[in-house]
């Protein structure tokens, strides 16, 4: 069994090493907007891990409210990086961008509150980026070929984690569960953070 | 009430299912790119395939009015334009040079003359017929020295093919008139002194290579020439080389250049 110290490590680490080869790619390839987006979006997670781990060991405070955030902020950008592909009509657009803020707002205020586990913002963000993944993986010749597979990485890695967030509150209730499948969807994690790496490198190597 | 054990693996299995189901998702994506790349691929041959046997049709059918409108010219009008001269000369040869009108007819003589030199130009330029009788390799020494005659310096021809060597008339036709532009275009454009042109043959292929001192193209001179200009030269060359499924090169050195055509003729 690995302990607390590994896991953040694994985390902190690859999250680093995705932010670092985002900003490279994005550097690199022209300020692409899929570059920018993708280079935000692992900048916010790796910055919500950080003062989340920040807050709880150094102030002990809770660290659902920067999970909320978090959770928000990915979403937001998910869906401008799909928007990027689609050609909706205005009113489409702001009604998938406003999505989050709903969800947000509801999870916060009726359903639960800022302090409590955002399971609802969690299952919807990853439900909906998954379903949009899976839209632009099947029609695929709106994306670039280069890109194909960066999307494809995308959507699984969303799609397990829809799996894994409808089970998050019985997981983060039982130390068992937390011992043998939170290590899958810090695998998951630690992949994706690896993949952009990987991408970066065999994009510009190309 | 499910226990944690069993709840741990239904989320494993759910999760495996869930990678496997975005593995086929991914694979199957994937097969229906290529699907769509191979028939769009296809669609874009079965163009070209139509734009060159509308192409084929065309030249044929220019080729055939060419040698129509040369057969017509030389064995009718022609022929009309040499009784006229014969006329002319006995008339003159029976008459008196004190004759009041001797030297209208003799103009005339003279107008009819050139007309018949003038058809007979316009009729080998029209129809290669000396293409027809005496095959390619004279057709084009002909061709290239009449071509270059006061223009350059030196013209060297040497032609290792056998005389009984058989090329399809139409082949031999568009080898001659693509050999044709491009010595047109070289003195034109390259302003050589000295051209050599040199026709070979192995098993069923033709090779034709003209060296020349002049102003060279490169193989991505030519590429970009023949993509970007609106003559009708080169497309001419390009169409038909498409046609006969030909090949040519072009290679640039410091002082001079190296056309290459290579064209299988059977």
């Amino acid at each position: 069994m690995m302990n607390f110290e590994v896991y953040i490590s694994l985390l902190m680490g690859t999250g680093l090493i995705s932010v670092w080869a985002c900003f490279l790619l994005f550097k690199k390839t022209g300020y692409l907007k899929q570059n920018g987006l993708l280079f935000f979006w692992f900048v916010s997670r790796f910055l919500s891990d950080l003062i989340c781990f920040s807050i709880d060991r150094g102030l002990g405070l809770t660290v659902y409210p920067v999970f909320h955030i978090s959770i928000f902020i990915e979403f937001e950008l998910m869906i401008f990086f799909y928007l990027l592909y689609i050609n909706g009509r205005w009113f489409y657009k702001i009604l998938l961008l406003s999505i989050p803020l709903i969800v947000l707002i509801f999870d916060c205020f009726f359903i639960a509150s800022i302090f409590q586990d955002p399971v609802l913002a969690a299952v919807i963000y990853y439900l909906m980026i998954s379903i949009f993944f899976i839209h632009l993986i099947l029609n695929n010749d709106l994306i670039e070929k280069s890109y194909l597979n960066l999307l494809s990485a995308f959507m699984t890695y969303h799609v397990l984690l829809f799996f894994y967030s409808i089970f998050i509150n019985q997981i983060s209730s039982s130390d068992f569960l937390m011992a043998t499948v939170y290590p899958l969807s810090l695998i998951c994690i630690v992949g994706i953070n690896l993949y952009i790496f990987y991408f970066q490198w065999s994009l510009t190597k190309n | 009430m499910v226990s944690n054990q069993e709840l741990a693996y239904v989320i494993l299995i759910g999760m495996l299912f869930a990678f496997f189901l975005c593995y086929t998702i991914i694979v199957l994506s994937k097969r229906n790119r290529q699907v769509q790349e191979i028939s769009l691929r296809l669609v874009q041959e079965v163009e070209v395939r139509k734009d060159l046997e509308k192409l084929s049709i065309i030249v044929f059918t220019q080729d055939e009015e060419r040698n129509r409108i040369a057969r017509v010219l030389h064995d009718e009008i022609g022929a009309i334009l040499s009784l006229a001269h014969r006329n002319l000369s006995n008339v003159l040869d029976k008459t008196d040079s004190q004759f009041v009108h001797y030297t209208p007819i003799e103009l005339s003589r003279q107008y009819v003359a050139n007309s018949i030199e003038q058809l007979r130009t316009v009729s080998k330029g029209l129809s290669p017929q000396y293409l027809l009788k005496f095959g390619l390799a004279k057709a084009l020494k002909k061709m290239a020295y009449q071509k270059t005659e006061i223009l350059i310096d030196n013209l060297e021809f040497t032609s290792s093919i056998s005389e009984d060597l058989e090329i399809q008339d139409d082949i031999a036709t568009h080898v001659f008139y693509i050999v044709s532009e491009l010595l047109t275009n070289l003195i034109k454009h390259g302003f050589p002194s000295k051209i050599a042109m040199n026709m070979d043959s192995r098993e069923d292929r033709l090779y034709l290579k003209i060296a020349h001192n002049g102003i060279a193209l490169s193989q991505h001179d030519y590429n970009i020439l023949l993509a970007d200009s609106d003559g009708l030269g080169l497309k001419n060359i390009g169409y038909r080389l498409s046609l006969i499924q030909g090949d040519i090169s072009f290679t640039k050195f410091d002082s001079y250049g190296i056309i290459k055509l290579d064209v299988k003729f059977k």
